[in-house]
């Protein structure tokens, strides 16, 4: 594409409308106080792992309660490999994506094949057995009294001194997940996943190998939330089974995509950015110990979701979307504000 | 020595098994016959706890004669949140109940942490902690009767579902909803009443529940995931079978806590579970449906 | 129409559901281009036949040879991408996407590129002559659309062998003349088996028929012999 036709493209307000998000989103943590960053390197942080959630369970229909085991999985290996062999944890990381992909090829091939309720149950059961598991072997794992991890700051250790840093390498994280995301939507893969949900027998029909395509995409996604995992450690820096695998985390790994729009490229992040703020604003502004508050107020817009919009935000509002950005004005209104488009957006 | 802790791990995990299969009937009957997964299960066995907690602390009366309020005022709220919650989504795909239900689970626990306080309250009965001497263990009243119960509710549903005109259209409705309407039977109501069933039955394990555990918001949780592998192991909707699955669960968990330590002993029962579900779902034909409906539009 | 050269074999194909015999011990050639009628009373094991053939049950007892290959034992998807697909009694659309993209993935059975894909899809789309907007949303399309999605999915994945399940169910008289029409035109590349309750487009349009009843074969002869077969009169008549 040449200059010209980039400099017109971002002119018009489908083009400069997203560059102007992607600035304010790099800009943003420079004009934030200290705790207000860590919401966002948090929020950034879940949104890549709901994005990853939505590649497998979005994409598939199958609703994984279970994905916080491969966050917690990554995020076991990268403190387990850094304090006791002082390996720096960005090469840790990908040692969290294969010890997922792995459990991901055990806990898929006994649950895959399992009707959706059951599939639920059994990843929801897969999350107790990992904390308990996680647990009992405490001489490996340092059991419920947890491990701190040292903060030696540095590119390697992905520790930083100023969270500006942690929250770009998150922003490159989502970056990824949501590019790759991108990437299989419009091949081959992602229309095969995509019928999974709609109709699998069907799909199998027209020659897709289905128990194949569920098993590559639920490794894919594992891999994906292991390197969340990853991150939130170097970030947070403590962890024991019951932080590493909260079931509710897990839970919300489902209903922020839900929220968004399942099986849409930025419905996770949609909803993610809508929702998980909420819960470190509450404790922020009120305190302590309005988690109750907060999880109730969860529960309530899950269920008003459910029964009101199930398609999700993004489906919803799709094109009100593209009515209101129609509306705005092309910059530079001298040459061509009037022409119709050659090229399509 | 040994010996002796063994037989007591016996005793007391056939008493914790009776427990589990008490809180699993209900799921049991609400899942085998609207195949819906109520994840909110385990936080309506909290509220009932809370509920006897209460009635006892302001009448004083035995916990398994409050029953007698309990029962009814669980049915009731089970039929107000069939009404209300679930029946919108009676058509909407399985996993949007199952979301639903997620809610209500967050909604109703959190409610109950603001307005309970997240104290830990138990009874005490001085009555309660007499014991009975069985096989050389001592095996303290509650736990006794949570036996009982388990065993006594069992064959009553299964006697209600067996020989009553009701039981057998609730039968007849969970094989086929549509075999059922064209009988004449309004499947809506038939729902209205087995959700209000199930919770009336979490209102039979209320009494026990409260006088053997300390009752905090949180405690639903570990109960409704009990409850399902237990329904799962002994075959959904089988009532028998669920009572089987308790008292082995029970076992199991009584004895590996003796030998290895409580906590591994749920990551082996989810195991169990686990495996279970795999392998009903390769060879499914023969037992409930857990596995995909291969329904390559088989015609009739 | 047809050369004679057998594309699918069936041999003593059997099904039981435990005392239940739903298919019994069907057997017969389907030549090259030809097109055969599959009929016979409710619950004669017709779509049963189907789900043997195409892999979602497996037989109790029978081969089924597509050019010499088994198929017996295979998944459905390998048996689609070996030649043999089919549509369902009830269409399947995928729903959230869009017709194009529906058929779509069914052409991605013959090719890896999203493009070339779309590009078959879009063929075979007009092939069919597809009366709705292509990008339109599957669920929202009238039971006529749906009809013809289901079997533009199915030609899209390149079949050798195509198995009909009562296509023209639920159409009006004009859409079941343009069916036939389509159908007619496929003929020419496409070897066919449709199940139908349709009777008179089936007489018009098959080369033999093959009835079935209570899961057994009673008749299997071109149409005109079929019609005046006593055996199937007496069938169709007692299960009115």
């Amino acid at each position: 594409m040449s200059l010209t036709e980039s400099a017109r493209k971002l002119r018009r307000p489908s083009g400069y409308v997203p560059a102007l998000v992607v600035t304010i989103a790099i800009l943003l943590p420079l004009a934030l106080t200290s705790s207000w960053q860590n919401i966002l390197i948090l929020t950034v942080i879940m949104a890549g792992v709901a994005t990853s959630w939505n590649l497998f369970g979005g994409y598939t229909g199958y609703f994984s309660l279970g994905h916080v085991v491969f966050f917690g999985l990554g995020a076991y290996t990268t403190t387990l490999l850094y304090t006791t062999y002082g390996i720096p944890p960005v090469a840790t990381i990908v040692v969290g994506m294969l010890l997922s992909v792995l459990a991901s090829l055990l806990i898929g091939k006994a649950t895959l094949s399992l009707d959706g309720h059951y599939f639920a149950l059994a990843t929801l059961g897969s999350v107790i057995i990992a904390q308990e598991l996680f647990a009992y072997f405490e001489e490996y794992t340092g059991g419920p009294a947890g491990i701190q991890l040292a903060f030696e700051p540095g590119v390697t250790t992905l520790m930083f001194r100023n969270r500006v840093f942690n929250y770009y390498i998150a922003v490159g994280y989502l970056l990824g997940v949501l590019a790759i995301t991108l990437y299989i939507d419009n091949r081959k893969f992602g229309y095969y996943l995509k019928a999974i949900r709609e109709d699998e027998d069907a799909t199998k029909m027209l020659g897709a190998d289905t128990d194949q395509l569920k098993i590559r995409a639920f490794a894919l996604s594992a891999a994906l939330s292991s390197i969340g995992g990853s991150l939130w450690i170097t970030y947070t820096l403590f962890i024991d089974p019951s932080l590493a695998f909260d079931l509710f985390r897990s839970l919300y790994f489902v209903l922020y995509p839900l929220i968004g729009g399942l099986g849409t490229i930025m419905g996770p992040v949609v909803g993610t950015v809508l929702i998980d703020p909420i819960r470190a604003i509450f404790s922020q502004v009120f305190g302590g110990s309005v988690a109750p508050i907060t999880n109730m107020i969860y529960g309530l817009i899950l269920m008003v979701v459910v029964l009101v919009f199930p398609e999700g935000i993004v489906k919803r509002l799709r094109n009100t979307y593209r009515q209101w950005i129609d509306r705005l004005p092309t910059l530079g209104a001298d040459e061509g504000a009037n022409r119709p488009s050659e090229e399509q957006q | 020595m040994v010996d002796s802790l063994l037989v007591s791990a016996i005793i007391n995990g056939l008493a914790l098994g009776a427990i589990y299969a008490l809180i699993s009937i209900g799921l049991n009957i609400i899942f085998g016959v609207m195949d819906f997964v109520n994840f909110a299960h385990g936080e309506y066995i909290m509220l009932s706890m809370y509920g006897t907690y209460f009635l006892y602390q302001f009448t004083g009366v035995n916990p398994l004669l409050l029953l007698v309020v309990m029962i009814p005022v669980m049915f009731v709220v089970g039929v107000i949140t069939q009404r209300v919650v679930f029946q919108p989504v009676l058509d909407a795909p399985g996993t949007m109940q199952i979301f639903l239900s997620l809610g209500l689970l967050l909604v109703l626990q959190n409610a109950a942490q603001i307005v309970f306080g997240v104290e830990t309250r138990s009874l005490n009965i001085p009555w309660a902690s007499q014991t009975f001497s069985v096989l050389g263990t001592n095996i303290t009243y509650p736990r006794v009767a949570a036996i009982v119960l388990a065993v006594v509710t069992t064959l009553a549903l299964f006697g209600f579902l067996r020989y009553t005109h009701l039981g057998r259209v609730i039968r007849a409705t969970a094989q086929s909803e549509e075999g059922a309407e064209l009988m004449g039977v309004d499947s809506k109501r038939v729902y209205l009443v087995t959700f209000g069933l199930g919770l009336a039955l979490v209102g039979v394990a209320s009494a026990p529940l409260t006088m053997i555990y300390f009752i905090t918001p949180t405690i639903g949780v570990q109960f409704v995931l009990i409850a399902f592998v237990v329904v799962v192991l002994g075959g959904l909707g089988n009532l028998k079978g669920a009572l089987y699955a308790g008292f082995f669960i029970g076992l199991l968990e009584a004895v590996v806590s003796l030998y290895l330590s409580s906590e591994i002993a749920a990551a082996i029962y989810f195991t169990l579970f686990i495996c279970v579900l795999y392998v009903r779902s390769q060879y499914g034909a023969l037992w409930d449906i857990v596995s995909r409906p291969n329904s390559g539009g088989v015609s009739r | 129409m047809t050369n004679g050269k057998t594309v699918l074999s069936v041999d003593g194909l059997t099904k039981r559901f435990g005392g239940l015999v739903a298919v019994d011990d069907i057997s017969f050639e389907l030549y090259e281009n030809e097109l055969m009628g599959l009929i016979g009373p409710n619950g004669a094991g017709k779509t049963t036949l189907f789900d043997l053939i195409t892999g979602f049950h497996p037989p109790t007892a029978g081969t089924v040879q597509l050019n010499g290959e088994q198929l017996v034992g295979r998944q459905p998807h390998e048996i689609c991408r070996l030649g043999l697909t089919r549509t369902f009694q009830i269409p399947r659309p995928l729903a959230d996407l869009t017709v194009r993209e529906n058929v779509a993935v069914g052409a991605f059975n013959q090719t890896d590129d999203r493009t070339e894909a779309e590009a078959i899809a879009g063929e075979i789309l007009d092939l069919v002559s597809f009366d709705f907007e292509y990008e339109s949303q599957a669920e929202d399309l009238p039971i006529a659309g749906k009809k013809k999605l289901e079997v533009a999915k199915a030609l899209a994945t390149g079949p050798e062998v195509l198995l009909l399940d009562e296509v023209l169910a639920g159409l009006n008289t004009a859409e079941v003349e343009e069916f036939l029409d389509v159908i007619e035109e496929l003929r020419a590349d496409v070897t066919v088996i449709m199940i139908e309750h349709n009777l008179d487009a089936i007489m018009a349009l098959a080369d033999r028929v093959l009835v079935m009843e209570q899961g057994g074969k009673l008749a299997l002869d071109d149409p005109e012999a079929v019609q005046q077969d006593p055996a199937v009169i007496e069938a169709y008549i007692g299960s009115e």
